[in-house]
């Protein structure tokens, strides 16, 4: 059989095994993906943004343009231009070191921060239009459209953020109406997170309601909330609007970095007592010095009230610590039934959030952008990127900023990516996102940095109250 | 021969290896090389690592030497992440995997030999800045395997071989930390040892002619130094130091039926892979801190069979040869990651041989054809699509002594 087999047989073979490796032989090579493209649904030419500090660039406590060249908006439009857009987006640069109480890591071991009141100086406040991006540090929902004088409220709410970034009112007066003056054809749209850090940064004592006490009541965040978008979609036939919705408290390091036990400062350890179980600490909760518990949110802003001894057992060996046995105060602590307050507004915001975009009147020309359920998602699994995980952590979660509340540039740079996300998805553009880890990640300081689960940062005490203040002042 | 071998462990070690079929290298052999690896019903000095029992049906003392040059390229597009198929494409290395054998086989039908190649390997690179520096740069791992070997002709139609394995192994991994501003520069680098064993029979039945051999999982355990490039503020965070970690070779069944004839002879092969071994690659730091931490790197690899079809025709003192296999990948998509691009590949092989007295000179040329592999919803968070094709071309030297 095998005898039988003939030269011109293995040349056959030989042929085929030829044909095979030449028909084979190129590298398997196809397209992949859709072109980048803008589409033909938006016209990108001139854009605006609404919104807080978070919109603002507001980063480290302060207003500053190494941080405002990373603001989301600008991010966004940025990438727009990479494609092709011609997109001029001026925002209102504030010169180094910045505007606010900015904040330095000096160490990471244990977290150690540097504040500096800095008072850095607009550097294009003469720019003959109103700027692209309207975003005031301190807005709540209300002051979009509110017309009391802006310099009126800057100083009333020793806020100089209204006045630096509207600067006059021939230009319009108030965010909206500078916003219509430049006739956009797409907005970015990110308010009503003070509508309800007001009241949780504060632990609970202030607020934006009418007592001045509570989160701003639904009732009224719906009306402005609605007036808001309709007012929006009024400027032109065509203006499209993305709009995102409020991350709940939890995700915020500012509320979770700070355990409700007590914690030895030179191992970053829990400390125990003789049964082996967690000390809690003691604060006002309801009027009251009580234990905390698992429940209760322990504010980024009491860490140096604690390394004095407020909310620690006069016992040994805290009782050396002059201020052992006296409770935290109230305003440092968002207990059990205040989180449950400020969630509850933040589930009825995005709630209607969601109903009013969804109006069939409205959602041809609006996106929702899901902060919430994102930053939910990132609480929960964290959030790989290219081989980097960002988590919710303070500070070497990566996504905020080193006041715990706003994000840090990559933060920025996600939260792009999920703007520009929505907006793909929703008016058939693509837009590439963002590469975020081509953003500054967390500078660090020249000395050496320790460790430790709980390490509690060591924050100068006045250093986060300026951005407390934001929130809170009215 | 001591100093041979000596000198031979130097040069080896230090040679670079690469990917095929996850990290695994078939060709030890450049006649084995021109039939696709198709190899396990053939004797020749190389039988040691297709199959040991063919060392029965040679005659007297043989010596062979040879290398593959290896020509990979890859490209990866993405990462979707980012919504970009922008492409990054891997720095450009060649390889060269290397093999010595020396055997000798007695009158009494019992022929003893040893080997050395490296079957496993891997070799990626890609550029210092590009946007997976966070998930690695450089990788380097190899392994050096030496075996000797004991086969014995209980027959004319069967014969039986085994031998002992003892590996070295080098690693060498490079990412960045790029969470800082500047980042961090990471060098994982140590080596290991670890033993192993292989076993082959081979039945003749002219024509036919039936093959098998297997080789055992090798664990490697490897100790080595964890380098932190870092600005001093992370000096309590990074301290670096000792690590430690293992890492299992995976198993191989080689198969084949072989026809042959004086002039001819074809095989069809099959090869499994029991790259399940390869599944928690846990990385234990001496000195633990929060951000240095003992690490458990998920791959659970799937294993894998390779098809093989090899042909060889000699005439005088020619032989041509050719080969096609198909390889399949061990890697689920969600765990493809660019330090090892790999996907299913077809594989396309030529070869020659050429004898003059004592002396054959052996060529093999292989192409990899790598199927472009798009994959999404990996565990680093880089989705994207890879391509990649391999140009290997390999030599051996072979001298019959006495």
């Amino acid at each position: 059989m095998i005898k039988k087999f003939k030269f011109s047989g293995i040349l056959t073979v030989f042929f085929i095994f030829i044909s095979a490796f030449i028909f084979y032989s190129c590298e398997e090579f196809s397209e992949v993906g859709t072109p980048p493209s803008l589409g033909t649904q938006v016209k990108f030419d001139k854009i605006v943004a609404i919104g807080n500090s978070i919109t603002a660039g507001f980063q480290d406590g302060a207003l500053f343009e190494g941080a405002q060249n990373y603001s989301y908006p600008n991010l966004i439009v940025q990438q727009i231009n990479k494609i092709g857009g011609n997109v001029t987006f001026v925002q209102p640069l504030i010169s180094e070191p910045g505007i606010g109480t900015r904040l330095r890591l000096t160490s990471l071991t244990p977290v150690q921060l540097q504040q500096q009141m800095v008072t850095g100086s607009p550097k294009n406040s003469t720019h003959p239009a109103p700027f692209n991006n309207l975003a005031v540090p301190g807005a709540i929902l209300y002051d979009v459209l509110d017309t009391t004088d802006f310099a009126t409220k800057s100083v009333q709410r020793g806020n100089p953020f209204f006045q630096i970034v509207l600067r006059s009112k021939a230009l319009g007066p108030t965010m909206f109406h500078q916003a219509k003056a430049l006739n956009p054809t797409f907005v970015f749209f990110w308010m009503g997170n003070n509508d309800v850090l007001g009241y949780a940064a504060s632990g609970g004592t202030r607020g934006t309601d009418p007592t001045g006490k509570l989160p701003t009541p639904d009732v009224i965040f719906q009306l402005l909330f609605r007036q808001a978008i309709d007012s929006l979609l009024k400027i032109n036939s065509t203006v499209k609007v993305a709009v995102a919705n409020i991350p709940d408290v939890t995700v915020i390091p500012f509320f979770t970095t700070i355990p409700w036990f007590i914690v030895d400062p030179n191992t970053g350890q829990p400390v125990k007592d003789a049964q082996g179980n967690l000390i809690p600490l003691i604060g006002i909760k309801g009027g009251q010095p009580a234990q905390l518990g698992p429940g209760d949110l322990v504010l980024l802003t009491a860490s140096s009230l604690i390394a004095t001894g407020y909310g620690l057992p006069n016992v040994p060996p805290f009782s050396q610590l002059p201020n052992a046995g006296k409770p935290l105060p109230n305003e440092y602590i968002l207990d059990a039934s205040e989180v449950s307050i400020a969630r509850t507004a933040i589930q009825k915001f995005n709630l209607i959030i969601d109903t009013v975009l969804a109006n069939p009147a409205r959602a041809g020309r609006t996106v929702k952008v899901d902060i919430y359920s994102r930053l939910n998602e990132v609480k929960a699994h964290g959030l790989e990127i290219a081989g980097v995980k960002f988590t919710t952590d303070f500070i070497t979660g990566g996504l905020f900023s080193l006041d715990g509340i706003h994000p840090s540039n990559r933060g920025h740079g996600i939260i792009a990516n999920e703007f520009i996300k929505a907006i793909n998805t929703k008016f058939g553009s693509n837009i590439p996102y963002v590469d975020v880890m081509s953003l500054p990640g967390i500078q660090l300081p020249t000395s050496s940095i320790a460790e430790g689960k709980y390490q509690i940062p060591k924050i100068p005490a006045e250093a986060l109250k300026g951005v407390v203040e934001l929130f809170v002042s009215r | 021969m001591r100093f041979i071998l000596s000198c031979l462990v130097v040069a080896l070690v230090f040679s670079n290896l690469l990917f095929a079929g996850g990290f695994q290298i078939n060709e030890h052999g450049a006649r084995a090389t021109g039939m696709a690896g198709a190899f396990a019903t053939s004797y020749a000095p190389i039988s040691i690592f297709y199959n040991p029992a063919g060392l029965t049906y040679l005659k007297g003392t043989n010596f062979s030497i040879g290398t593959t040059l290896i020509f990979p390229s890859a490209r990866f597009r993405g990462p979707y992440q980012f919504n970009t198929t922008q492409e990054t494409k891997m720095v450009k290395q060649v390889f060269y995997p290397s093999n010595l054998y020396l055997t000798h086989t007695f009158e009494s039908g019992f022929a003893i030999g040893i080997g050395v190649f490296n079957p496993y390997g891997l070799g990626s690179k890609w550029p210092e800045d590009w946007l997976g520096r966070a998930i690695t740069v450089e990788s380097d791992l190899k392994t050096f395997y030496i075996n000797p070997t004991i086969a014995y002709k209980f027959s004319d139609e069967l014969s039986i071989g085994a031998g002992f394995d003892f590996v070295y192994s080098t690693v060498t991994l490079t990412r960045k930390i790029t969470s800082f501003t500047p980042e961090v520069d990471v060098k994982l680098s140590g080596d290991g040892t670890g033993v192993g064993f292989n076993v082959g029979w081979l039945l003749k039945l002219d024509p036919v002619s039936v093959g098998f051999s297997y080789r055992s999982q090798v664990k490697v355990n490897y100790s080595g130094t964890a380098d932190f490039k870092k600005p001093a503020a992370l000096d309590a965070l990074l301290p670096g130091g000792n690590i430690k970690t293992s890492v299992k070779m995976p198993d191989v069944i080689m198969a084949g039926i072989g026809f042959s004839n004086e002039n001819v002879t074809f095989e069809l092969g099959y090869q499994f892979t029991r790259w399940s071994s390869y599944d928690v690659i846990e990385i234990d730091f001496e000195t633990e801190t929060q951000a240095q931490k003992d690490q458990k790197l998920e791959r659970y690899y799937r294993d894998v069979s390779i098809y093989k079809a090899g042909l060889e025709y000699r005439f005088g003192n020619f032989a041509l040869r050719g080969g096609i296999a198909y390889d399949r990948n061990p890697i689920d998509d969600k765990y493809v990651e660019p330090s090892l691009p790999d996907s299913d590949r077809w594989e396309f092989t030529f070869g020659a041989g050429y004898t003059m007295g004592n002396l054959t000179i052996d060529l093999g040329y292989m192409f990899v054809r790598f199927k472009q592999r798009e994959v999404i919803g990996t565990v680093v968070g880089f989705d994207g699509v890879y391509n990649a094709s391999a140009h290997l071309l390999g030599i051996n030297f072979s001298y019959k002594l006495f």
